[in-house]
């Protein structure tokens, strides 16, 4: 065990060091048809691909700035290069990763986390993926985990029917039309019927170049009784340019099946992190969300559930913490189709050093979708008085049979709290940080456990206020 | 009741957002002193009222828009029901200096609808608001609720209950924002909603909103959705109570607790 804690221990420096391999090709910042094509023809993509790409391109030129949001304006979309190639191709074996790719993410440590916890892993370099891996014994079980450009060429009929089209179709906002354009690169997962993936897959997503955009497109599909839990790490050195991430995660959870999507969100502090993640779930199905939110300078990040099927359920917990500099907004959305559905959010946010955070959250229950039960709970936690705390939930009921419960609560570090565990002999720092660890422990526990720790000491980190 | 309203007070409302529309009705009330009247007031748009320093007012009756200017340590009941058949869109706003205290409790039924629009300024320490609301929306009423709250001052309070129960056709939305600004430390804010949908055509939403700039206050807020509960409904007809006469008598008892608040000038229930 101890072996194992030390290949994960972290320093925020990993993070933040820069790679300073030149590009092999790099599109002119901003988006036009022509970066549109020349990614599309650089990928060698099938004509169809081509086709919604400008769609959405379209779609993208002519809508407007999401409501359901906090402002944006001082993101510049003509300041970001949209695709970056590092010359790399994609490994099978992390030996033929060039290496100082490979070094990047030896820092990161996955090739450990591979040999220790995962069935499978995926690493992301700027727009391209270098590497992919999945374990031998869920190969041959007919568990799919590829990358998504090879995907769109290996599987080209399951993809041309469900990317973009019925989970996340490009008008559903202006930046999954942006990422319908000029997405690049992500995972492409399916898991047959009745078979379940023992241990997580993961991905891990890293941008290195300056000013840069990462569009990666992630499609799950975990058919009848399926079992899959998908692990999703991000991160980016730090620059004076602002990065964009608009990634976009499609997940349909099948019958009976049952799904749980973690992400440990960790971008440099001024990255844009606008990401969409939505999934489908069918009858009996289960859908779980998990994700950290301790990264970026902006999040928008909004999971949704749609429960299509009789006795679909979704649960989500989130947390997020904003330091100084950081606009943490973040939320979960919910909609209930069909009868005897359920859903519980649980959220928490930590404020500090004039951080803020937001819950912006929906919960709609239809009519005809009798005996649902849906229920809300965010909890936050301020530290100073420069810190914020915003809660903004909607919820929309419009069947008779329904219950739906939804309630917040903001409150500081008690100084009771502090006074009891200080009169035991601990120190202030150590107080805060054991309270705070308390406060997240409901999603700690659905980690794995090296994403635990992990988690942890990022956030014991970031309460030492050694990261800027 | 005079008509002309002071210069002052005018740029007292204004500066804290709050405007003063069309014809105007004012009614001061002396430092000290206590009052106790009705409103109705069908001639003008605004009313405006004034208590000074120290005064007690009690108030009954529905007027079109109203804006409370509250002196130090005043303190206003107003307490009103309504069963109008028509749609009374209106605005309640009221600005709060320290120690004053206002409770703002009414029920209205609904056939066709309501629009209230109630913003109120907690500018001075100590400051307290308190609505209460019980609602009943019904036929095909469109009810909607958008409230604002703004605390200013440190040891400001303010709380939201709301019961409603849909039925028919109706659907109620109810929105509230308390914002808590970076100097009313040790302040308190709850907000709760409460719905009971009684018919397959209503829809309830809901938007309890908080922004909170300061880390020593408490803050709350709830909103639950609900159905009835067959039990009961089968308790009262096992007792020979029809359906529609226990639905009725559920709907009553889910809204008594507010209702049970609404005085008259007298001091008796309405």
């Amino acid at each position: 065990m101890k072996k194992k804690l030390s290949a994960i221990t972290i320093d925020r420096k990993r993070y933040d060091k820069k790679n300073k391999k030149k590009l092999a090709f790099r599109a002119v910042p901003g988006i036009n048809r022509r970066v549109v094509t020349e990614i599309s023809k650089r990928k060698n993509e099938p004509e169809w691909l081509l086709k919604r790409r400008l769609e959405s391109l379209k779609i993208f030129e002519n809508s407007k700035m999401p409501k359901w949001s906090p402002d944006i304006s001082e993101l510049d979309l003509n300041k970001i290069t949209y695709f970056a190639d590092a010359g790399n191709k994609e490994a099978k074996k992390w030996e033929d990763v060039p290496k100082d790719i490979r070094k990047t993410f030896e820092r990161l440590g996955i090739p450990e986390a591979e040999r220790a916890v995962l069935a499978g892993a995926g690493a992301q370099y700027e727009s391209q993926m270098a590497y992919h891996k999945l374990k031998e014994e869920w190969e041959k079980q007919g568990v799919i985990f590829e990358n998504f450009d090879v995907a769109v060429k290996k599987y080209e009929k399951i993809v041309k029917e469900y990317f973009m089209t019925k989970c996340v179709p490009p008008r559903y906002h202006k930046f999954a039309a942006l990422h319908g354009a000029v997405f690049s690169g992500g995972t492409f997962i399916y898991v047959p019927k009745g078979v379940k993936v023992e241990a997580p897959l993961q991905a891990y997503f890293r941008m290195n170049a300056i000013a840069l955009g990462q569009f990666e497109h992630t499609l799950i599909i975990v058919d009848e009784g399926a079992d899959l839990h998908y692990i999703e790490g991000c991160s980016a050195p730090r620059y004076d340019e602002a990065s964009l991430h608009a990634g976009c995660v499609e997940i349909f959870v099948r019958k009976g099946a049952r799904m749980r999507y973690s992400s440990i969100e960790n971008w440099s502090k001024n990255t844009y992190n606008l990401n969409t993640k939505k999934a489908i779930v069918e009858e009996d199905g289960v859908m779980e969300w998990v994700s950290g939110n301790l990264g970026s300078g902006l999040t928008m990040l909004y999971p949704c559930s749609v429960l299509r099927g009789k006795g679909a359920k979704t649960d989500f917990l989130t947390i997020s913490f904003a330091s100084k500099g950081q606009n943490q907004d973040t939320g979960t959305k919910v909609i209930h189709l069909a009868p005897n559905t359920s859903s519980t959010t649980v959220s928490k946010s930590i404020a500090k050093n004039g951080g803020a955070t937001t819950y912006r959250g929906m919960v709609k229950i239809v009519k005809g979708a009798k005996n649902s039960k849906s229920k809300v709970v965010c909890d936050s936690l301020l530290f100073d008085g420069r810190s914020m705390v915003n809660t903004y939930p909607y919820t929309d009921v419009e069947e008779m049979h329904a219950d739906l419960a939804h309630e917040a609560s903001v409150g500081r570090v008690g100084e009771e709290q502090l006074f009891y565990l200080r009169s035991r002999g601990i120190s202030e720092t150590e107080a805060v940080r054991l309270i705070v660890s308390g406060f997240i422990e409901p999603i700690v526990k659905k980690l794995p456990f090296e994403y635990a720790v992990e988690l942890n000491r990022l956030i014991d980190l970031e309460m030492e206020g050694k990261i800027g | 009741m005079t008509k002309n309203v002071p210069q002052k007070l005018i740029d007292k409302i204004k500066k804290y957002g709050l405007s003063v529309q069309g014809k105007t009705a004012y009614k001061t009330i002396s430092a000290g002193g206590k009052e106790e009247f009705s409103i109705t007031n069908k001639d003008t748009n605004t009313f405006i009222v004034h208590p000074g320093a120290d005064s007690r007012l009690n108030l009954n009756g529905s007027t079109k828009d109203a804006i409370f200017v509250l002196e130090k340590n005043v303190v206003v009941n107003w307490f009103f029901r309504e069963e109008k058949e028509i749609n009374n869109a209106r605005k309640i706003s009221a600005v709060l200096e320290s120690g004053a205290k206002f409770n703002l409790i009414f029920s209205t039924r609904d056939k066709i609808g309501s629009d209230f629009k109630i913003n109120f300024v907690l500018a001075g320490a100590s400051a307290t608001v308190n609505i209460e609301e019980a609602l009943s929306g019904s036929n095909f009423a469109e009810t909607s609720r958008d409230i604002l709250i703004n605390h200013l001052a440190p040891h400001t309070e303010s709380s939201y209950f709301a019961r409603a129960i849909v039925g028919d056709s109706a659907k109620v939305a109810i929105k509230i924002k308390t914002i808590i600004a970076k100097r009313a430390s040790k302040s308190t804010a709850h907000q709760c909603i409460n719905n009971l949908i009684i018919s397959d055509k209503a829809a309830a939403k809901g938007w309890p909103q908080l922004e909170i700039n300061n880390d020593d206050v408490v803050c709350n807020h709830a909103l639950t959705v609900g159905h009835l509960n067959e039990e009961e409904l089968f308790y009262a007809s096992s007792r020979g109570i029809g359906r529609k006469k226990a639905l009725a008598m559920i709907a009553e008892g889910f809204l008594q607790p507010i209702e049970n608040k609404i005085y008259d000038l007298k001091g008796e229930l309405i």
